[in-house]
């Protein structure tokens, strides 16, 4: 009975996990599409939602776990679990207050390797995991990303240099929505699964199923509909950031930052290299703002970015490790509950403050700034050649 | 006395990221080419001005890379079902 409670929180914090996952990454497969006006906000988030769903109901092999290779396999108990998703949602949460592109992968592992730092010390996280499996290829993915972007985008806009400004937008927009669409199938199977794996591994560590068991169905089908759901809801503040943040997206670079995301993020996916598919993303969309005639790229947005990234394993590993000491200091069961319960307040309270700068479907693509001013270029200089002003 | 020397697995996976940099660029430098000749042409077509033979080359052009196009998405849609 009492690790059927705990493991019946650790279910529904994973869910909830789940769900600001997909709100979290909405962006990353429509952002581009949103901003250049290739498909309406919610037209987008519907279709991008409803693949997401697709996508997670298309593989039922066991997901790899998220903390395979990353944390002692062995020191896994179902507190740590809960910890780690704890710190995880409270990251995710409050980087999409501040509309910040950060992983929820990232998050997840750093808080799981946080809670099992304070559970289990130091010696129980596989640190040489962490460095090839985690730091790698969060460094080289979004670097690859943004050079094959703008590569991409600078071969696009000077071949087309000549042709019909409306057949351009009309078949780049096209194409934006087929690449949408590939990548919103690709993280709802990447994505999803994570999660259906950390619920397998809890599972599996309170005895429900055996070791090397799979996915159950109502595991999959919960995935699924909450990553689906979080993806409808739309996380429109990053959905800003990243259509209209880093640069002002024309259709030849929306579909050259798409179609470099989908490469990218299935190459690894084919190579077994976990990557966050946020960091691809971002790194796409500042490759196709460098590839533009003018490099037009807001580099003080994209350090701040970069910052959040760097500190997104360490902040998310805190919030994992206090989550473990107060549950283990209130016993697990109520340490459980309270921290549940002061995750909801917190979730509540930023949600709250939110609504006082909100953005929605309805001003998701207003104008970025009046201290950005100077970025936009003046519309009697447009070169219709770098067709920054098409769509938006 | 014979010695043993035993290969230590490196830190990073330098020959996987390489290989997923080269492909990666190749695959969407390559879809994005094609794509863009296929607007190209489409655009070209658009020209009422232009020779017959002209256009209808151009068309076929558009139409070779939307089937490229498609065939390349319609993979991706395959490989992340049966990865």
């Amino acid at each position: 009975m009492h690790n059927a409670f705990l493991l019946a929180l650790v279910v529904i914090v994973a869910i909830g996990f789940d769900f600001t996952n997909g709100f979290h990454d909405t962006a990353n497969a429509v952002a581009p599409s949103i901003a250049t006006g290739a498909l309406k906000p919610r037209t987008a988030v519907l279709l991008s939602s409803v693949l997401n769903v697709v996508g997670a109901l298309l593989s039922l092999k066991v997901a790899a776990t998220i903390a395979s290779g990353i944390v002692s396999q062995g020191d896994i108990i179902l507190p740590v679990v809960f910890a780690g998703l704890v710190g995880a949602i409270a990251w995710n949460v409050t980087t999409w207050y501040f509309a910040i592109p950060s992983s929820s992968s990232h998050a997840l592992i750093g808080g799981v390797v946080g809670a099992m730092m304070a559970h289990a010390g130091t010696s129980s996280v596989l640190w040489s995991g962490i460095v090839g499996k985690v730091l790698a290829p969060s460094i080289a993915a979004p670097a690859f990303a943004l050079v094959i972007a703008a590569l991409a985008t600078t071969m696009s806009r000077r071949l087309t240099k000549k042709s019909n400004d409306a057949t351009k937008s009309w078949g780049m927009k096209a194409g934006q929505i087929g690449s949408s669409s590939l990548l919103s199938i690709a993280h709802g199977t990447n994505d999803a699964q994570k999660t259906m794996g950390v619920i397998t591994l809890a599972l599996i560590a309170n005895g429900t199923l055996v070791a090397n068991s799979s996915t159950p169905m109502w595991v999959v089908l919960l995935c699924g509909i909450a990553i689906g759901l979080g993806t409808y809801i739309g996380g429109w503040r990053i959905i800003r950031t990243m259509g209209h943040g880093f640069t002002r997206l024309s259709p030849t670079q929306g579909f050259a930052s798409q179609i470099t995301s989908s490469a990218v993020i299935l190459t690894s996916s084919h190579f077994g290299m976990p990557l966050s598919t946020t960091y691809v993303a971002t790194g796409s969309i500042l490759g196709s703002g460098i590839g533009t005639k003018k490099r037009s790229v807001r580099w003080s947005l994209a350090g701040r970015v970069g910052v959040a990234w760097l500190i997104t394993l360490p902040c998310a590993a805190l919030c994992g490790a206090v989550s473990f000491y107060a549950a283990k200091a209130l016993g697990y069961s109520l340490g459980e509950v309270v921290m549940g319960v002061v995750l909801a307040l917190y979730c509540g309270f930023i949600f709250l403050r939110s609504r006082r700068d909100k953005i929605n479907a309805n001003n998701v693509n207003d104008k970025w700034g009046e201290r950005d001013e100077a970025f936009e270029k003046p519309a009697s200089k447009v070169d219709a050649s770098d067709n920054q002003l098409v769509g938006v | 006395m014979p010695s043993t020397v035993t290969a230590s697995t490196p830190l990073i996976d330098w020959h996987a990221l390489w290989q997923v940099l080269f492909i990666s660029a190749g695959t969407s430098l390559g879809l994005v080419l094609l794509f863009t000749i296929g607007v190209y042409a489409l655009s070209t077509f658009q020209h009422k001005d232009s020779v017959v033979l002209y256009r209808g080359v151009n068309v076929l052009i558009a139409s070779v890379s939307g089937a490229g196009i498609l065939a390349v998405i319609v993979w991706g849609f395959y490989y992340i079902v049966n990865k």
